[in-house]
């Protein structure tokens, strides 16, 4: 299970959140947004996608409802909440926060 | 109820299984996009996925929906159950009697001992003695000046009430016969220290006990019901009681239990009478010790206060009256007194059954772990195909967790059907015995025991099923290392606590038949006893009293089939005797110490002829002759043997004279000693006194006859009452009952101690046939070779008995150990034996390692009898 923490803790939902901002989208969507984003760079495990999936939905971060996929398919859409919304620009700002200080170590050598 | 539940419960799992369906195709058409074939694409997913069911599982495990679990477990159980039935039925039985047991014994512990008695505040109730140690008394009753002193200068306590034990006779009237009846003279304030009281009419008021006050009594709910019919109109009625006109003023409920218990004797029965003490104890400046005393500490004081001041107070009391001999106080909490003779043999019970239910779970989880040996490809299946661990081991202990369940609730049922037997067979001297009963304390145990059996039998399969290795288990057939090592742990845990089971059966087993085999003084077989009290209506006290019992005598001589009769103050085993001070001025042995030289001793008078009726063997001089019906020559005594040597080494002692509570008597003759409380203790020594010397009102009648002495029951009561219509019989009774109910606590406890330990060494024996059959069907293939080569069928039997022989020897060693180590518990219940008592343990041992031979024998025939062919083919 060592590769499922090849994303930092919390970052995965912190992505997940960022990608929904855009619009809703559905399960597969959303991996294959953060794979394209990312330049294939982040690969999201799927074991790990919806465990963290439905921890959001837990947590009312995120809501789903079943709906059609563009091929015609009956799939679940994630769509971002209020919460979700707040918690999204509050985890930007950890992670900003986060990233510079690690940067800053970084570059002090 | 399933299917409620179902239906209450969002089905996510459908739902997720959807999703992931979903983006797996996704992922296919993704692939196949990208222009790979559409099977190759499919594999590709899937192994990028890494199996449905597992992220399932996962994503379960992240929610906790754990009811959903339950009710999904407690299905799989269910089912898989269906298909295991004789396991469940073995399991559940074997639980449903372990439960049974131990309710019973609970239910009987916890209203014995543990339940607090129904007064208010009880942890604040206490009795006192007077502690006088230097001669060989530890709880003596108090004194009525010491009562005084305590109710002047004691500020911790609210109050102090007397209570003295007696005995009154209630008068017959047209409906009923003459009544002797026990009674307690209590203090007004008793019933308002206890916190408990009359619930029909009323309790004894203030100035209730001054001298001259009408005369009021209180009765028990029995009374009330079988001589008054229940008829509440009984309240202010007027009966007579001693020959003075009473007034009832209240009854009791039928939970009020009260005995002032005497110094030495075990309980008495509840008065069925409560009169009030005539406070004149002011006025009896250095009297007896007659009276027991019960007190409340104020609840605005703790009690380690009000203790300190009783010490103080004990202090002063030495250096002013005692002079110093080391005088005090003796507070017990009631309810700590009330239960403190039984203690002893409830805890051994408690125990007892305590080992057996925990053999019993060992029991349980060697089938369980056989059963989850048989199961070990399905769960290992389970596993491979990604099940979670801690979702495998739940199953297995949700699966008997319903097993405990369920057992434990048939056990709960077979309890109260257990318990009603136990209490048929029960002493009727238990205290509380009628409040003994199945309530809430004795559910939750039950319930607590059932989760925790559920838990032993469970969890070591459980975890062995977790931590088996995949790849192992698809490989090897047949059972495995690992669990037989944990079977042979479990195994060997019930031999060892058999052995305890055992010894302690084989301890109180030698205590049992010495002490049927001990002397107890006199000859109890053709003796029948009836408990008399001359009525204070109609004799005055002295020589009418005497001779109304002496022309009792004379009657019953000439009823035919009667060979001797005589009566006592205190019959063997009655603990009826008075305690008195005797000095011989004349012993050869006497220091000049008075405290050394002087003895308490039992003291009781008799009528002539008594000796001869109980069967007393005279050791030198005479019984009483018929001198002593005159009371200026009554001044005689005849002394035990055990005095006669202890003061008159050379056996003089016939004709010397006795300092008996400051009056000089001389001693006549010397009688064998009896035993005068139990049959465990020798007791004190003894001094008989004429009846005319000491005339006690309440005299048993001893009769010796030919035959069944009940057979003449009814006649001697008709001689009674040709004699005196109106002289009421308290109870009649023979000196073979009197022994057997000496006996009656040890004999229960010693039925179920054995009862559990003969259980407990048949589940041990199952123990030992399952180990040595399992490792006899692992090694089939091995044997058969063996015996090919020509191995013969003794040396086979012995490799096979091996095993097991080795298992006894261990837990023969730990058990042993245990029992020695353990043993001082049952300290109090042995007589003449030591938990080390070498016979009962090598009888355990011998017996044991016999139970094991004879279980292993079976198994071991049949590995001698492989046929070398078949064993062979079978791989």
């Amino acid at each position: 299970m060592a590769n499922r923490t090849d994303l930092l803790q919390g970052t995965l939902e912190l992505l997940i959140l960022k990608v929904l901002r855009l619009g809703e989208l559905h399960g597969w969507g959303i991996s294959k947004r953060v794979r394209s984003l990312s330049n294939d760079v982040l690969q999201i495990q799927q074991g790990s996608l919806y465990p963290a999936l439905y921890r959001l939905e837990d947590r009312g971060l995120i809501s789903a409802t079943w709906g059609i996929s563009d091929e015609g398919r009956k799939a679940k859409f994630y769509q971002l909440t209020e919460k979700g919304r707040a918690a999204l620009i509050e985890e930007r700002a950890t992670w900003r926060a986060f990233a510079g200080a690690v940067e800053a170590v970084l570059r002090s050598t | 109820m399933w299917s409620l539940m179902r239906r209450l419960l969002p089905r996510r799992d459908d739902e997720m299984s959807e999703e992931m369906r979903f983006h797996i195709d996704m992922e296919v058409a993704e692939l196949e996009r990208m222009g790979m074939a559409r099977a190759d694409a499919r594999r590709r997913a899937l192994a990028t996925f890494g199996g449905v069911r597992r992220y399932t599982e996962e994503g379960r495990e992240m929610r906790m929906v754990w009811l959903e679990d339950l009710r999904r477990d407690g299905h799989y159980a269910f089912r898989s159950l269906r298909r295991a039935r004789g396991y469940a039925v073995v399991v559940v039985l074997t639980l449903a009697l372990g439960i049974a047991a131990n309710t019973a014994i609970f239910s009987v512990a916890n209203s014995v001992v543990f339940r607090q008695l129904p007064y208010r505040d009880p942890s604040r109730l206490m009795v006192l003695w007077d502690g006088l140690d230097w001669i060989g008394v530890p709880e003596a009753w108090l004194t009525a000046s010491e009562v005084v002193r305590l109710r002047e200068r004691a500020r911790s306590f609210e109050g102090f009430a007397a209570i003295r034990i007696g005995s009154v006779t209630l008068a017959g009237d047209e409906s009923a016969e003459p009544q002797q009846l026990g009674e307690n003279a209590v203090s007004a304030n008793f019933f308002q220290l206890l916190g408990h009281g009359p619930d029909i009419g009323r309790s004894f008021a203030h100035g209730d006990d001054r001298p001259g006050a009408p005369r009021t009594a209180i009765i028990s709910r029995r009374l009330f019901t079988q001589r008054f019919g229940g008829d509440r109109r009984v309240i202010d009625k007027t009966v007579i009681v001693d020959g003075a006109p009473t007034t009832i003023i209240g009854v009791l409920p039928a939970d009020f239990h009260y005995s002032a218990q005497g110094s030495v004797s075990s309980a008495t029965p509840d008065a069925d009478m409560y009169l009030p003490l005539v406070d004149t104890l002011d006025r009896i400046p250095k009297g007896p010790h007659y009276l027991g005393v019960l007190t409340r500490v104020r609840p605005d004081v703790n009690v380690g206060a009000a203790l300190a001041e009783l010490r103080q107070l004990s202090r002063d009391l030495d250096r002013e009256q005692y002079g110093p001999h080391g005088f005090h106080f003796v507070a017990n909490v009631l309810q700590e007194r009330v239960t403190r003779a039984v203690r002893p043999a409830m805890y051994a019970l408690l125990g007892a059954v305590t080992l057996l239910v925990l053999i019993m779970s060992m029991n349980l989880a060697v089938l369980s772990l056989a059963r989850a040996a048989t199961r070990d490809h399905e769960v290992t299946v389970r596993r491979a195909i990604g099940a979670v661990q801690s979702r495998v081991i739940r199953q297995i202990l949700t699966e008997n967790l319903l097993l405990a369940g369920v057992g434990s609730a048939l056990g709960l049922l077979l309890g109260v059907w257990t318990l009603r037997g136990l209490l048929a067979l029960a002493p009727a001297t238990l205290p509380r015995r009628d409040e003994i009963a199945i309530d809430a304390r004795v559910v939750i145990v039950t319930m607590a025991i059932a989760v925790l059996v559920g838990m032993i039998m469970g969890i070591i399969p459980a975890v062995h099923a977790a931590r088996r290795d995949i790849a192992t288990v698809l490989r090897e057939r047949g059972g495995t290392r690992g669990a037989s090592r944990s079977r042979r742990t479990l195994v060997l845990g019930q031999l060892a606590l058999s052995v305890v089971l055992l010894s302690g059966t084989g301890l109180l087993l030698e205590s049992f038949v010495r002490l049927t085999h001990v002397d107890p003084g006199f000859d109890p077989r053709g003796v029948l006893t009836i408990d008399l009290v001359a009525s204070r209506a109609k004799y005055a006290s002295g020589a009418p009293v005497v001779a109304a019992i002496e022309a009792q005598v004379g009657a019953l001589q000439s009823l035919p089939g009667v060979i001797a009769v005589g009566a006592t103050g205190a019959t063997p085993l009655s603990a009826g005797a008075d305690q008195s001070g005797i000095l011989f001025p004349r012993s050869p042995t006497n220091t000049g110490v008075r405290e050394r030289d002087g003895m308490l001793i039992d003291a009781a008078p008799v009528t002539p002829g008594y000796f001869a009726a109980m069967g007393i063997p005279l050791v030198q001089g005479s019984d009483f002759g018929e001198a002593v019906r005159d009371s200026a020559k009554a001044r005689v005594a005849i002394i035990d043997d055990e005095l006669s040597a202890r003061y008159f080494p050379e056996g003089t002692s016939v004709g010397q004279p006795m300092l008996f509570d400051g009056d000089t008597i001389r001693v006549v003759g010397v009688v064998h000693h009896v035993h005068m409380y139990d049959l465990q203790d020798k007791g004190r020594g003894q001094v008989w006194v004429p009846h005319t010397y000491r005339p006690y009102r309440g005299m048993t009648l001893v009769l010796r006859v030919r035959g069944e002495p009940t057979a003449l029951a009814s006649a001697a009561s008709r001689t009674i009452h040709v004699v005196d219509p109106q002289q009421a019989i308290a109870n009649i009774g023979t000196m073979t009952e009197a022994i057997g109910a000496s006996l009656a606590e040890r004999r229960l406890v010693l039925t179920l101690v054995a009862g559990f330990a003969i259980a407990a060494l048949l589940l041990a024996a199952l123990g030992v046939y399952g180990v040595t059959a399992a490792s006899v069907a692992q090694r089939t293939r091995e044997f058969g070779i063996r015996l090919a080569l020509g191995a013969d069928r003794g040396t086979m039997i012995a490799t096979v008995v091996r095993e097991p022989v080795s298992l006894v020897a261990i837990g023969l060693i730990a058990g042993l150990g245990l029992t020695i180590v353990g043993g001082r518990a049952l300290d109090r219940l042995l007589y003449g034996v030591k938990p080390t008592d070498p016979l009962t343990l090598a009888c355990v041992t011998l017996l044991l390692l016999a139970v094991a031979l004879a279980s292993s024998w079976i198994p071991a025939r049949r590995a001698a009898n492989t046929d070398a062919m078949i064993a062979l083919r079978s791989e």
